[in-house]
This record gives C-alpha cells, sequence and structure tokens, in this order.
C-alpha cells in the first residue's frame, strides 16, 4: 500500500505542474534559443596509446555507433527565465547510454514509460510476469528530464547533454 | 519513492538502413510570470509553442556486412567418379538491410585440413544451389535457386557447392571455397551485384550463378559523408589463406565478398573389373580349321575395363601352350606388330621363351580407363 500512496503523490505533483501550464495561452517567442545538436563518438588513440574521443557529424552512422546530443538553452530576453524544466525522448532506433545524462545544475530523471511518470534510475523498476521487480535497464528508458534548479539569467546560456547507441545486433 | 511499471514485451526495434533518426528537445520555462514550452532546432529556435521545432536528425547508413562459414565439421567423404557430391555452407547477413548474395564456387588450395594436402579438383563446371528449405542437404528436385534472394537481417541460408568428382584414388583431396558477393535487395529476384561502397572500397571481377552472371570489378567511389544515405562495406577478411575472393585471390575486409572453404576427400574407390576374353582360331596349313600338327592357332585375348576407375599397372601375360611353339614376331597390340624383344620405350611387349607379356601401363605410365578395349593377338603353331 505504501507504492500506491507515493503514486498518488506523484499523480498530484504531474497534475499541478498540468494545471501551471495550461493556465498560459500566451506565447512569448524570442526569449530563450533551444538548440539541439548530434554528433557522433570517434574513438581514436594518440602516439602513447590513450584512448581519446572525437565528435564529429554523423556523416556516416551505423548500427553500433554512439551518438551525443548537445542541448544548449539560452535567454535572449531581458528577464530571468525561471522554472526550466528540459524533456527529451530517447530518439528512435537508439538505446540510451547508461550513465552518459549530464548538465550543471540539474537534477536528472528518467521516465521508461514513454514519459508519463519520472524518477532516479533506482526507482525506475520494472515487474515480470511472475511480479517479481527488477531494476529497469538504463536501455529501456524513454525519455530524459533536466530539471534546472535556478533561473537562467539575461544573456546566460546552459547544455544538457546524453548519448545513445543505435540499435544493432552487438 | 518507487515507481511501477508493467513490464511489456520488449521488442528490439532493429535500426535498419534508411532510417532517419529523428530527436526534439522540448524546454518548460517561466518568463514573465507566463509559463511557456518550447521545442528544439538543430540550429537554434526561440518560437514557443508546440510544433515550431524542427528534429535534429540523421540517416542510418548501409551497413554491408555477412559471413560465410564451411558447414562441414570436417572434408566431405567422397568416391572417385561420384555424380553431384555436395559440400554445405551457411551465408548470414550481419548488415542493416535485406540483401540478395551472387555465389560462386572456386577451386582452392590449401585444404584447411592438413592431413590431406588439395591435390586435384572436382569436374568443371561446379555449381552452387540455395537450399529451399524443406530437407537438409542437397536434393536436385528441391534446391534449384543459384542465388539467395532477400536474405532478411540476422537471416542464415544454406548453401551447396555441387561437383562431380574424377577418377581418384583414396586419400586425394579437393579445397572449394563458396564466394558469395553481396547484391541488391528489396525486391523479388536477382538483385545487381553491389562492386563498390561509398569509401572508396570495391568488389573484385567474378562469373556468378552457375556461369549466368559475370560482374567486373567495381570502380572506387568516394562520396562525402553526408546525413543521407550511404553504403559501407564492412565485411570481414578471409579466416584463413584457401579463403578466397572471385578472382581466387585471398579475400579482404570490405571488398563486399566473404568466402570459406570446404573440402572433398577421396574415401572409396569404386572396384574395376578387368575382364580377359580369350578366344583362338585353327589355321591349318590346307586352309582348312583341323589342328593337325603344324597348323597355325591365333589367339586372340580382349581386355575390357569396366567399373569405376582407372586401373593402373595393368600387365597381361599369356603362357605359350604345351606342345606349340610361338610364331616369332606374331604378337600384336590393336593391331600393331610388337617387337619380342624387352627394348621399351619402343614398345611395351616382348615374348620371353614362355610367355608373351604385355604391359598395359607401359611402364607404370598410364592408368587404363573404364570402357577402354585393348586387343592382344599372337601365333603358335602346333608341334
Amino acid at each position: 500500500m505504501k507504492k500506491a500512496k507515493l503514486n498518488f503523490k506523484l499523480f498530484f505533483s504531474t497534475m499541478i505542474l498540468t494545471f501551471l501550464f495550461s493556465g498560459s495561452a500566451l506565447s512569448q517567442d524570442g526569449k530563450i534559443v533551444l538548440t539541439n545538436k548530434v554528433f557522433k563518438q570517434v574513438i581514436k588513440k594518440d602516439k602513447q596509446g590513450k584512448t581519446t574521443y572525437e565528435y564529429i557529424e554523423p556523416g556516416t552512422a551505423l548500427p553500433g555507433d554512439v551518438m551525443m546530443y548537445v542541448i544548449s538553452f539560452e535567454n535572449i530576453g531581458t528577464d530571468p527565465a525561471e522554472g526550466i524544466v528540459i524533456n527529451d525522448p530517447v530518439p528512435n532506433n537508439s538505446k540510451y547510454r547508461v550513465g552518459s545524462a549530464a548538465g550543471k545544475n540539474t537534477k536528472i530523471t528518467f521516465s521508461i514509460d514513454g514519459g508519463n511518470v519520472f524518477g532516479d534510475p533506482d526507482e525506475l523498476v520494472v515487474k515480470d510476469k511472475d511480479g517479481k521487480e527488477w531494476k529497469a535497464k538504463p536501455e529501456s528508458y524513454t525519455h530524459i528530464r533536466w530539471i534546472y534548479n535556478k533561473p537562467l539569467a539575461p544573456g546566460e546560456k546552459a547544455e544538457v547533454s546524453f548519448k545513445t547507441k543505435i540499435k544493432g545486433n552487438e | 519513492m518507487s515507481v511501477l511499471v508493467l513490464l511489456s514485451g520488449t521488442s528490439q526495434v532493429f535500426a535498419a538502413a534508411g532510417d532517419v533518426i529523428n530527436n526534439t528537445a522540448t524546454i518548460d520555462f517561466i518568463y514573465q510570470g507566463n509559463s511557456l514550452v518550447q521545442e528544439s532546432s538543430p540550429s537554434g529556435n526561440t518560437l514557443t509553442g508546440i510544433g515550431n521545432g524542427t528534429p535534429t536528425s540523421f540517416t542510418e547508413d548501409r551497413l554491408i556486412n555477412f559471413s560465410v562459414v564451411s558447414a562441414d565439421a570436417a572434408a566431405v567423404g567422397v568416391s572417385s567418379s561420384q555424380p553431384a557430391a555436395f559440400l554445405s555452407y551457411t551465408v548470414t547477413n550481419n548488415g542493416n538491410a535485406p540483401q540478395d548474395f551472387l555465389l560462386t564456387a572456386v577451386n582452392t588450395s590449401p585444404s584447411p585440413f592438413a592431413a590431406n594436402p588439395d591435390n586435384f579438383d572436382p569436374v568443371s563446371p561446379m555449381q552452387v544451389f540455395v537450399e529451399d528449405g524443406s530437407n537438409t542437404g542437397y536434393l536436385l528436385a528441391e534446391d534449384t535457386e543459384i542465388f539467395i534472394d532477400e536474405l532478411a537481417v540476422g537471416a542464415t541460408a544454406r548453401v551447396y557447392v555441387v561437383a562431380d568428382i574424377p577418377v581418384t584414388v583414396v586419400d586425394d583431396a579437393a579445397a572449394v571455397a563458396l564466394v558469395a558477393q553481396v547484391a541488391e535487395g528489396g525486391a523479388a529476384g536477382q538483385g545487381a551485384a553491389i562492386t563498390n561502397d561509398d569509401n572508396g572500397h570495391i568488389s573484385p571481377a567474378g562469373t556468378f550463378s552457375n556461369g549466368a552472371v559475370v560482374v567486373a570489378a567495381g570502380t572506387a567511389n568516394t562520396v562525402a559523408n553526408t546525413t543521407g544515405l550511404e553504403t559501407v562495406f564492412n565485411d570481414p577478411s578471409a579466416v584463413s589463406p584457401e579463403d578466397v575472393d572471385s578472382a581466387a585471390v585471398q579475400d579482404i575486409r570490405a571488398n563486399g565478398q566473404h568466402s570459406d572453404t570446404g573440402v572433398f576427400l577421396v574415401q572409396t574407390v569404386a572396384a574395376s573389373d578387368v575382364a580377359l576374353n580369350k578366344s583362338v582360331t585353327v589355321i591349318d596349313t590346307l586352309g582348312g580349321s583341323d589342328p593337325h600338327a603344324g597348323a597355325t592357332l591365333r589367339y586372340q585375348i580382349d581386355v575390357v575395363i569396366s567399373g569405376g576407375s582407372n586401373v593402373n599397372n595393368l600387365i597381361i601375360s599369356d603362357t605359350v601352350p604345351a606342345n606349340t611353339t610361338y610364331v616369332t614376331s606374331s604378337l600384336l597390340l590393336n593391331g600393331i606388330p610388337q617387337t619380342d624383344a624387352s627394348n621399351a620405350p619402343i614398345d611395351y611387349s616382348e615374348f620371353n621363351g614362355n610367355d608373351i607379356v604385355v604391359d598395359l601401363s607401359e611402364g607404370g605410365t598410364v592408368s587404363v580407363a573404364p570402357g577402354t578395349l585393348n586387343q592382344i593377338t599372337f601365333d603358335v603353331t602346333i608341334d
């Protein structure tokens, strides 16, 4: 019963958020620039045999390739932007790379049900057909959420990122 | 806090060639007291509202990767002169698009089984057929496809190299490589060979589909890497020196071909029969056929070979009958006079005082083939 109660709390907080958003029909263009760029990770070895990673335009993209998405948000308005939350679905044909989501001053949560419910990795649990609970595999994440925990001042720019692997026969 | 979601059957969607991989992030924020939502674009979107962003996208390129593996754990035992002996192979598509595969069999060396070195080739031309799935093992009536049509991603086809075995002896071995050449898939029927990728890799020339399809070597082509669809050869190189390409050169990585080698090993030689049919004709001094003293007896020996293999070291000898005398220089082989002396290589026949001896192996250098008739005649007179 404990779990049901907690679920209710989550449901309730989602409702508040929904209410807040639906309260505004205004559009205020030109305040935030939201940019999403994708790069392919290329592994190189230097003369000392040390592995380095390069991120290049995804000219050739094949199953098994690791891609990095960098999402930047910049305040080009006159007032601070607050309550910033970035949501991003894990792209089609791709699997989320464990531990890859990053972003300064953010709290990062994930969803495994198409973006309805978000939680920490430890909180994401699946049940098998016998009702036994298992921690969800990072490969099964469907969405990533970054809650930016401070206001973004005018002229300020921040970014978050994550990596995926293109699905294939590995 | 615990979040519960029922585990549903997860079906892994394989990233396929040509798929566009899209991503659009959204930002929720409060500006001047208004709650706003905005989508991303690759170049930076400033318009609020859902539907005003542009996905960040790229195209999954076409990976050409496949393997050919001999399905025979050891050399395949055959008989001398066996028709339609076969070797088995598998071809697996490890790329990300359905492909056709053209096939050819190439004589190669050395044998991957060191105990029996490669020392003969099957009767040319060998043929290649694809298992139709009914019954494993080559069957003339069932396995008639000469190329692999539409091999799905991750799928495996079984392929047979079918060959007639020539006249051989036990422990003779023939190594044969099956070469698969990638071809365009996507539609039923035999696709055109893909002889170059977009990164400068090419396939060698070859003849496929039991001689029906001649493919020229590819032309190196380098296309700038773009977010559009490209073709990338990444098939593996040969495992062993005998795993050759369609030009009979050791297979290299990323050439649109792959091969593996199987071996025919002769284990039995069908017994051959040597039949000697001897007859005698009496030629008497009066022109009749009465075998009186002084009459001539003309012996004829027909040497007939039947069965499945050549006969080596075949020497025919016959003792002159008692109370008769050999007629000097009467020995003929196939109508050709033979000297009585032992004087090879003038000829390989002699009369040694007791026997006529005809060495059909010509000193061990000639194998007498099945179906051959040799006629030996000689005369004696009755004492």
